[in-house]
């Protein structure tokens, strides 16, 4: 019987952390919040190629979740409000203390978004004068 | 045979009817709320078709159910082209 | 008269749906469309031939002409439904 996570945090995972990758990288980031992360020395912390980590910084950057520095190109930890903040607390935890739960929340989100999209992809058919993909 | 063949199509059009429904509860677009309407709509137009034994084709009162499930799939999408221009 | 234009106006409705889901097919690839315009065309064909089984021809019972393609149609779009997330 495994427990549920709540609601805010599935929203959090669903609406904002849509990969591993991101996940990893914005809890690493969170661990040092005052350091800013260049991509190598991300790539090289989390052992991931820097084109993935360059696709998931991007994507928490527009999420708000993360700060973007433009020159030199470097990350620092920065949720948008404290509210966020406090959930990425508590995921951070979780990640921790129940991490099948939130593998598991992740793979059912990633199904989730697949069927979503072919939905978005058939409403969208009907704007009358199409929309670029 | 007929009574059959309408038991089929009811059945056939209630179940995307779901579908959609369940694409609007889970996306907010309200296009999937029209859609559902309108299959379920279709779905109800067969069913009593089946129930008292008339066919649309007879002119009957149950091609008005039909009409009505087109106008929700016009209204639907006049409302999601309204709603959202062309980015 | 005014009947005849509102069956009309039922086929072009359908018809319009296959033609934007044929459309945004052919952008996207997305299967789930290929399978809704086929439902489509099929409910289209059922108003054609409502149509002329109403206003052309009502001595005719086109009977299955009309519920055969709407019954095929509603079926792959069931099926489009239910596998378009693989």
């Amino acid at each position: 019987m495994a427990n549920e996570l709540d609601a805010e945090i599935r929203r959090l995972l669903f609406e904002r952390i849509a990969s591993y990758e991101q996940l990893e990288a914005l809890l690493l980031l969170r661990a040092d919040a005052t350091r800013s992360w260049s991509v190598p020395q991300l790539a090289a912390s989390l052992r991931i190629d820097e084109a993935s980590v360059a696709a998931a910084l991007d994507a928490l950057d527009a999420d708000r979740l993360i700060e973007k520095c433009a020159d030199p190109v470097s990350y620092r930890y920065a949720p948008a409000d404290p509210h966020t903040g406090a959930l990425v607390d508590r995921l951070a935890r979780l990640y921790t203390e129940q991490r099948l739960e939130v593998i598991r929340q992740m793979s059912t989100n990633a199904i989730e978004r697949l069927r979503s999209s072919a939905a978005r992809t058939f409403a969208d058919a009907f704007l009358l004068r199409g929309r670029k993909p | 045979m007929k009574f059959y063949v309408w038991g089929v199509l009811a059945m056939a059009s209630l179940v995307p009817a779901l579908f959609f429904l369940r694409y609007w509860r889970s996306s907010r677009e309200r296009l999937f709320a029209f859609f559902a309407v309108a299959f379920g709509l279709m779905a109800l137009q067969w069913t009593l078709s089946s129930l008292t034994g008339t066919d649309e084709a007879d002119h009957s009162y149950v091609l008005l159910l039909r009409i009505l499930a087109f106008v929700a799939i016009i209204v639907g999408v006049l409302d999601k082209n309204r709603r959202e221009r062309r980015p | 008269m005014i009947a005849a234009i509102i069956y009309c106006a039922c086929g072009l409705t359908s018809g319009g749906c296959a033609w934007l889901l044929a459309r945004g097919y052919r952008a996207s690839g997305t299967r789930l469309l290929f399978w809704a315009a086929l439902c489509f065309v099929g409910l289209t064909i059922d108003n054609i031939v409502l149509f002329i089984d109403l206003v052309l021809a009502p001595s005719l019972d086109l009977f299955y002409w009309r519920t055969i393609p709407a019954a095929a149609g509603l079926i792959v779009m069931i099926y489009g439904l239910i596998w378009e997330s693989r």
